[in-house]
């Protein structure tokens, strides 16, 4: 059914595709800082050269948020489902952790921030 | 005659293009930015059995159609499907003109696959999200495309064959 460009066509694509992956990496540096928001305001915004453990009072309660290793995790929170938690640890500008129910959202940002992050519709 | 024929043609691909790309909202996928593309199978096969210009039509018609339907009509997934399909669609029918001698719907299928990753990553960069952040997918998207690239030419292979064996295949004169 395959022929050999064919063949050829879809090696030669697997390997730009793999390829891609360390490009990207290389493109976009790591985060410099981390924002944190409790429904929709600003009430953080920190380093991520330092360690630290900072609490976010939130509607249900406390959300621990962790720096550490020049990444961010949330380590404790008041939610049900605790999918922040299982979210894990994120590094790169532009990734985030949210804990919708107790309306806690951490960003990574890089060296400058614009104003609008998306617009769509 | 001719113009009926041909009528006949695009709203039966067009019909069956719905219903694979409605479809395929039932085949689970680890994440909702990652889809099959199954409805590019239709394209594929407009394009080898009727040529480019019946397979642009029915990927056009099969977007707005099928958004109005699902209710994302002139939503971020309209253009986003509207752009991909026709980017899509346009580099499998001219590889199909091409390089048919090269290439089985194989090949041209990935051609298509991969490039409806790329107009798809660059409209929600220029249209929706302007952070180059958006870009970190791409890898992940391009291997995948492969995948799907792969499976769908598959399928395209088939359905030609099937197809080619009834009526329809008596108008392939007319495009």
């Amino acid at each position: 059914m395959l022929t050999l460009p064919d063949k050829i066509l879809i090696g030669g694509l697997v390997i730009v595709a793999l390829l891609s992956f360390p490009a990207i990496r290389h493109f976009y540096p790591e985060g410099k800082r981390v924002v944190i928001e409790l429904d929709g305001d600003v009430v953080g915004d920190f380093s991520l050269k330092e360690d630290r453990l900072v609490p976010v009072e939130g509607k249900l309660g406390t959300t621990w948020v962790k720096m550490a290793e020049g990444g961010v995790r949330i380590v404790d929170s008041p939610c049900p489902y605790k999918l922040c938690i299982k979210s894990g640890s994120i590094h790169r500008a532009g990734e985030t952790l949210i804990c919708l129910p107790n309306r806690v959202v951490a960003r990574i940002v890089g060296v400058e921030e614009e104003a609008v992050d998306a617009v769509s519709r | 005659m001719r113009r009926i024929k041909r009528n006949a043609i695009i709203s039966s691909l067009v019909a069956m293009s719905i219903v694979v790309h409605s479809a395929e909202m039932f085949v689970p996928s680890p994440f909702p930015w990652l889809r099959f593309g199954f409805a590019n199978i239709i394209a594929l096969t407009a394009i080898a059995l009727y040529g480019l210009r019946i397979g642009l039509m029915v990927t056009i018609l099969r977007v707005f159609m099928g958004t109005i339907l699902v209710g994302t009509f002139l939503t971020p997934a309209f253009f986003l499907g509207m752009g991909g399909g026709i980017g899509s669609t346009l580099v499998m029918g001219f590889a199909y003109r091409k390089l048919k001698a090269l290439f089985s719907l194989v090949g041209i299928s990935v051609m298509g696959a991969y490039t409806h990753n790329i107009v798809q990553l660059t409209i929600v960069y220029l249209l929706f999200i302007r952070h180059a952040e958006v870009f970190y997918i791409l890898p992940v998207l391009l291997l995948f495309g492969i995948l799907t690239g792969i499976l769908n030419g598959v399928a395209a292979i088939y359905l030609t064959t099937y197809m080619a064996r009834f009526s329809l295949a008596q108008f392939e004169s007319i495009s």
